[in-house]
């Protein structure tokens, strides 16, 4: 009896204390990091990406209208500032920029220039319609900067003729298409798919839970860093190979490569301006795992400083200063891999 | 050939075992993708086992293991997406029951079968074992356009009329249009991506050959369905019905074989399809080119038994022969669908086909394939393969 009355006791002790701990611990909150990555990141990237594509088009007019070489270096500038949203939005490559197949319309790569000749050679009226039907990999970005920069990078005003202006503005208008449909799908005026990360959890969401929303971002945040370490840089790096380099034709690759790291920033820190002033991915380390926040935020920067410092443009250092190239891959896998082997098992623990 | 050895008599009577398979050594000389690298592809293995279940119900099935493997395969296509890496998973891996169906004989006229059935279309499709072609892969313009070895869910009658005249008429499952791109017009839609197979639109499909006998025939045989509501998601507002029509002949004659056949397809709306295509989520994995209004192809192959001049009724037998092909999957196109010269090919092969015994063939041949473009046109292939048909 006495046993018996022992074991009693001990079991309810013991049970308090595992009921105490699930009612100690409260149900944690996490729409204020969802909320911010959606509306201060994604969303003004691809509005940031809508607006810098339209200044592009005004540009490639202008150049159209009145060919002269500031006009010609004015386009090229605007093509490099419009790239850099897009860039920066290669870490959260979900939603609607895949499921409605629009990324291919924006940024395929290679340029094919065989199926590019045969559309110049052919007698077709070149406007966004007819642009809008063609594969993506005759039309975006790459085609663009293809046709503003030529194969070297130094194409000269003499080499333009009529047709190419007509294709280079019906190309920028298709690709104003694809980053207004991108930017309406998401904002709240629009298609709104924000709302599902933000209500993420509730059953107005296609996330069941707000665990799997943040899987989804750090899910986007290690397939860019993989995507930027072991195939944007490795492919050319490797093969020693310019033509696997993408933006080589405008010298841009490091800038995109830099700016691909920036999306995963701008996520982590919740905001574009890079403080992290509010509520942020890095709010979920911020409290309970200080080292490893630290750790990430160094090894974002030290990523992006590496990449910048690479001395020359990525073509030439393919052949001229590989040590630094190795080195700038080496920062990129060290984020990856801190990415996928320590933050997401901790989201996953959520 | 009924390979199965067993003591039940009636077993061994009822059941029927069979099988070929296709393995081929491809070395490449293309102008356009200099970096093609050479390889080596299991193309099929296939088991066939037929079960009659009494006078009148027979069971048919095929089951094909493609490259020798299963699961997902990463496939770079080159020439479509100019350098997009590609996962095709077919369902169930690459292991994939092509046929499956039931049949009932009515009597020598007339029978009927239902399940996964052979579409009754093409030359292809009725000479599909590797001693039934000449080439080392399967006859080229056929392959491009139209499903290997097209299999669909659905009801086949078919029979013989006044001891010539054979006849198919068939009711299946139509084509997912999704699928459809410029490289192979409608070939993809032949829906195997999901587990299961989505029936809104029907095909008819009707063929007629005219035998002489065993080794001389000739025929016409036609599709028409639907290719819209078969789509996995409902994005398309158009119908976009498909007619693929094709005539054919094969004969022999002494030493001398030859196969000619003739295919035109058309696709209603194609530009509103090509639009829609565009869309398309990445996670579906399909090529979003923009698909033809028409295709036309022809081929003519010329074969010719050298063996039999070397010795009259020698039993290593040696063919050789001699290939033409012409295909253009956007030979029309719709609206402001560019016309792309890319996808009107021209092909010639010649080769030989030695048989050491009559259940393994050993293949080789050279061919050389002509795209549309200006420059760096021509694709060299040299083929050394064997097959095996028991």
């Amino acid at each position: 009896m006495k046993y018996l009355k022992s074991i009693f006791v001990l079991l309810s002790i013991f049970n308090f204390i595992s009921c105490s701990k699930d009612s100690i611990k409260p149900a944690v909150d996490y729409s204020d990091v969802l909320s911010n990555s959606t509306n201060q990141v994604i969303i003004n990237t691809y509005k940031d990406l809508n607006d810098k594509s339209k200044l592009l088009l005004i540009a490639i007019d202008q150049l159209k209208s009145n060919t002269s070489t500031g006009n010609l270096e004015l386009a090229r500038l605007a093509w490099r500032n419009s790239r850099i949203p897009w860039e920066q939005s290669e870490g959260f490559l979900f939603g609607p920029v895949d499921q409605q197949g629009i990324d291919p319309s924006i940024d395929s790569w290679p340029v094919n220039v065989v199926d590019l000749d045969a559309v110049m050679a052919s007698p077709d009226v070149l406007n966004k319609t007819y642009v809008d039907a063609l594969e993506g990999t005759l039309k975006g970005f790459h085609t663009i900067e293809y046709l503003l920069f030529g194969e070297n990078g130094n194409k000269q005003l003499a080499e333009f003729n009529t047709r190419q202006f007509e294709y280079l503005s019906a190309c920028t208008q298709s690709l104003n298409g694809s980053t207004q449909q991108l930017f309406d799908a998401w904002r709240t005026e629009g298609q709104n798919f924000g709302k599902n990360l933000i209500e993420a959890g509730k059953v107005s969401s296609i996330y069941p839970s707000q665990k799997s929303a943040l899987q989804e971002l750090v899910d986007g945040m290690i397939t860019i860093a993989d995507e930027v370490a072991n195939g944007k840089i490795n492919d050319p790096f490797v093969q020693s190979d310019i033509l696997k380099e993408e933006s080589r034709f405008s010298a841009n690759s490091k800038a995109d490569f830099a700016d691909n790291i920036r999306s995963i920033k701008n996520i982590y820190l919740g905001s574009l301006d890079g403080s992290g002033s509010i509520a942020g991915f890095y709010t979920l380390l911020h409290q309970s795992k200080v080292s490893l926040h630290q750790k990430i935020v160094n090894q974002i920067e030290a990523a992006i400083a590496a990449i910048e410092s690479i001395p020359g443009t990525f073509t030439t250092a393919i052949t001229l200063n590989r040590p630094a190239i190795q080195f700038s891959q080496d920062q990129v896998r060290a984020l990856q891999l801190t990415l996928e082997s320590e933050l997401k098992p901790f989201i996953d623990t959520f | 050939m009924q390979i199965i050895q067993t003591n039940s008599k009636d077993l061994k009577k009822k059941l029927h075992l069979s099988g070929y398979g296709v393995m081929n050594l491809n070395c490449y000389n293309w102008q356009l993708f200099p970096a093609k690298r050479n390889d080596i592809d299991f193309e099929r293995a296939v088991l066939e086992l037929n079960y009659q279940i009494d006078d009148q119900w027979k069971l048919v099935s095929e089951l094909e293991i493609e490259h020798g493997g299963t699961g997902v395969t990463l496939e770079f296509d080159p020439l479509e997406e100019f350098g997009e890496f590609e996962y095709e998973v077919e369902k169930g891996g690459e292991i994939w029951l092509e046929q499956f169906n039931i049949r009932y004989h009515f009597n020598t006229d007339v029978n009927i079968s239902f399940g996964r059935v052979k579409v009754p279309f093409g030359l292809s499709n009725f000479f599909d074992e590797p001693d039934e072609y000449r080439t080392n892969q399967l006859p080229e313009m056929e392959n491009v356009i139209l499903p290997t070895n097209w299999t669909e869910y659905g009801i086949l009658l078919n029979g013989i009329f006044r001891k010539h005249l054979h006849w198919y008429l068939g009711v299946v499952a139509g084509l997912d249009g999704s699928a459809f791109n410029s490289a192979n017009f409608i070939k993809r839609g032949n829906q195997r991506r999901f587990e299961t197979v989505n029936a809104e639109d029907i095909a008819g499909v009707i063929r007629l050959d005219y035998k002489f006998n065993d080794n001389n025939h000739l025929g016409i045989s036609g599709y028409f369905g639907n290719t819209r509501n078969n789509r996995p998601k409902p994005d398309l507002q158009q119908n976009a019905f498909l007619a693929l029509f094709e005539a054919h002949t094969a004969l022999k004659w002494n030493l001398f074989s030859v196969q000619i056949i003739s295919l035109f397809g058309q696709l209603q709306n194609s530009e509103a399809v090509s639009n829609a295509n565009r869309n398309l989520s990445n996670n579906l994995n399909v090529k979003r080119t923009p698909v033809g209004k028409q295709a036309f192809g022809a081929s003519l192959e010329f074969g010719f038994q050298v063996s039999e001049l070397i010795k009259k009724g020698m039993k290593n037998k040696l063919f050789m022969f001699g290939r033409y092909d012409y295909y253009d999957t956007q030979f029309a196109t719709e609206g402001s669908i560019f016309n792309n010269p890319r996808w009107e090919r021209n092909a010639i092969a010649f080769g030989f086909n030695y048989l050491p015994t009559h259940w393994l063939i050993l293949k080789g041949q050279y061919s050389k394939q002509i795209i549309g473009i200006a420059v760096n046109k021509y694709q060299e292939t040299m083929s050394l393969g064997f097959g095996f048909i028991l």
